[in-house]
C-alpha cells in the first residue's frame, strides 16, 4: 500500500458530512484529492479520519440566479470551464483556469478544495478575491477576503461559491509559475473591472492571496495620466507590508506591471 | 482496516472488488486487475504516467481512492482498441511517428491524447501542447509526440 491507513467516510448529503465533521476526532476533508493525497503520501502527521465529499451530488451544481451565479464547492475546474453560464458571463475565468495545472488535475481538482486548502499557490483564491466572491458554508455566509484572513477553519463544510453577475468590462491577468506553465504559482496579479469598480488581487507566493485595491475607476484615470510608476509605487508599498521575501516581491511587482499594461491596452 | 465493496467497469468488463480505505485506483488496476500498462512513476500527480480515462475524463489514478470509484467506467491503455489484432489510430500514429523510446510514459501519453481528441478533434499545435502538458517524457523531447497527436487527429477524422 502506498498510503498509510485511515478511516474513510463517504457521506451522501451535506448534513451527513457536517455531522461527521462534528463527531469525528480531527477530521480532514477530501475534495478532489489532488492536494490532500499528495501530502498524505509524504507526511507522517496526518488525520486518521478522512471525509470524502465526492458522493454529495448537491455540491456539484452550477446555478444561475437573478443576481449571481452559484458554484457548488465540488465542481471540478474542468466542469467549471465547460459550463455554459461560465462561458457566457465569465469567459475570463475559463481563460485563466485553462492555464492552471494540467488537464488531468483540472479534471479532478475542485473549486472548493482549491479555495479551502489554505495553500499559498491555490489559484482560485485570488481569482475569487478579484471577483469579490461570497462563500456559503453550512452555518454562515462570508466574503472571501474575510475568509482568507481567518485562521484556517476545519470544522465547517463549504457548500457553494457565489459570484455577482456584474458584467466584467475589462480584465488582465499575469501568473508566474515556478518552473513551467503547469507548475505551482509563484506569483500572480489579477485586475478586474466590473461596472465602475476595479479590483486588484494578487497571489503572494509563499504568502496567501490578498486584495490590494478596490477603486472607482481611479486606476483608469491614473493610467490615462501616464502615472504607471506611481501606481507601481503604491502597489509595492502595500506589498512590502505582507511579503518580506525580496525575490517574491520582485516577481509579484513584475506581474502587476504586466497586468497593468494588458489592462491599459484593452 | 475498513473494507469497501466497489463495482467498476474497466475496458468494458464489470468487476466487483473489495478494496481498503487506503487503496488507490492505480493499485487496483495494476495489482488486482493485473493491467500493467498503466504505470505508477512519480506517485505524486506530476508525471501523468498513471493517466486513465474515468467517466470520459482523463484522471491520475495515483491520486484517486479506489473507494471513490464505485460505478465508474474506466479505460486503460489495454482497452483503447476494441480489436485485439488492431491498434487504435492514436497508437498507430505513435508507432508511425516514432513517438516512443523507452515507452514508459506512452500509455499515459496516449490516453491524454485520447481525451484531448475526444474533446477537441482538430487541435492546433498549441492546443496539443496544452492538452499533453500533464505528461512527462524523459526520452523523446516531445516533438514526435506532438506530431503523432496531429497524425492521430487526421486518422480519426478520416
Amino acid at each position: 500500500m502506498i498510503l498509510k491507513n485511515f478511516n474513510y467516510y463517504r457521506p451522501q448529503t451535506i448534513k451527513e458530512a457536517q455531522e461527521l465533521m462534528n463527531s469525528l476526532e480531527s477530521p480532514l476533508i477530501l475534495a478532489g484529492g489532488t492536494f490532500v493525497l499528495t501530502f498524505f503520501k509524504k507526511s507522517n502527521d496526518f488525520s486518521k479520519n478522512i471525509i470524502g465529499l465526492k458522493n454529495i451530488k448537491e455540491l456539484t451544481a452550477i446555478k444561475k440566479e437573478k443576481e449571481y451565479i452559484s458554484i457548488g464547492s465540488m465542481v471540478t475546474l474542468d466542469n467549471l470551464c465547460r459550463n455554459d453560464f461560465i462561458k457566457k458571463d465569465f469567459s475570463f475565468l475559463m481563460q485563466v483556469i485553462s492555464e492552471v495545472a494540467t488537464p488531468q488535475i483540472r479534471n479532478m481538482a475542485s473549486i472548493g478544495g482549491n479555495i479551502c486548502s489554505g495553500l499559498p499557490w491555490a489559484d482560485l483564491a485570488y481569482l475569487m478575491l478579484a471577483l469579490d466572491a461570497e462563500l456559503v458554508f453550512v452555518d454562515k455566509k462570508i466574503k472571501i477576503n474575510e475568509f482568507l484572513d481567518l485562521p484556517k477553519e476545519k470544522k465547517v463544510i463549504l457548500k457553494e461559491i457565489k459570484i455577482s453577475l456584474n458584467k466584467i468590462t475589462r480584465y488582465a491577468f499575469t501568473r508566474i509559475p515556478r518552473l513551467n506553465n503547469t507548475d505551482i504559482t509563484q506569483g500572480a496579479v489579477c485586475i478586474i473591472e466590473a461596472g465602475d469598480k476595479v479590483r486588484i488581487s494578487a497571489n503572494l507566493g509563499n504568502n496567501f492571496a490578498r486584495i490590494f485595491k478596490e477603486t472607482q475607476s481611479n486606476l483608469n484615470q491614473m493610467l490615462k495620466k501616464d502615472q504607471e510608476k506611481d501606481l507601481i509605487n503604491i502597489f509595492s508599498k502595500e506589498l512590502n507590508l505582507v511579503q518580506k521575501d525580496e525575490y517574491l516581491r520582485e516577481i509579484i511587482v513584475n506581474c502587476f506591471k504586466k497586468s497593468l499594461r494588458i489592462y491599459a491596452k484593452i | 482496516m475498513q473494507k469497501y465493496n466497489i463495482e467498476i467497469k474497466v475496458n468494458g468488463k464489470n468487476y466487483e472488488l473489495e478494496v481498503n480505505s487506503n487503496t488507490l485506483l492505480v493499485e487496483v488496476i495494476r495489482d488486482q486487475l493485473l493491467l500493467n500498462g498503466t504505470k505508477n512513476a512519480c506517485n505524486n500527480g506530476e508525471c501523468g504516467s498513471c493517466t486513465v480515462i474515468m467517466n470520459a475524463k482523463s484522471v491520475l489514478s495515483c491520486l484517486i481512492l479506489a473507494a471513490d470509484c464505485n460505478g465508474a467506467e474506466i479505460t486503460t491503455i489495454e482497452g483503447l482498441s476494441n480489436d485485439l489484432n488492431k491498434l487504435h489510430p492514436i497508437q498507430e500514429a505513435f508507432v508511425e511517428k516514432g513517438a516512443i523510446q523507452c515507452g514508459f510514459c506512452t500509455p499515459g501519453m496516449i490516453l491524454s491524447a485520447k481525451y484531448l481528441l475526444d474533446t477537441n478533434p482538430d487541435p492546433s499545435e498549441e492546443e496539443i501542447k496544452i492538452g499533453m502538458s500533464g505528461n512527462l517524457c524523459r526520452c523523446t523531447g516531445y516533438v514526435k509526440i506532438i506530431e503523432a497527436v496531429k497524425e492521430a487527429s487526421r486518422k480519426i477524422k478520416k
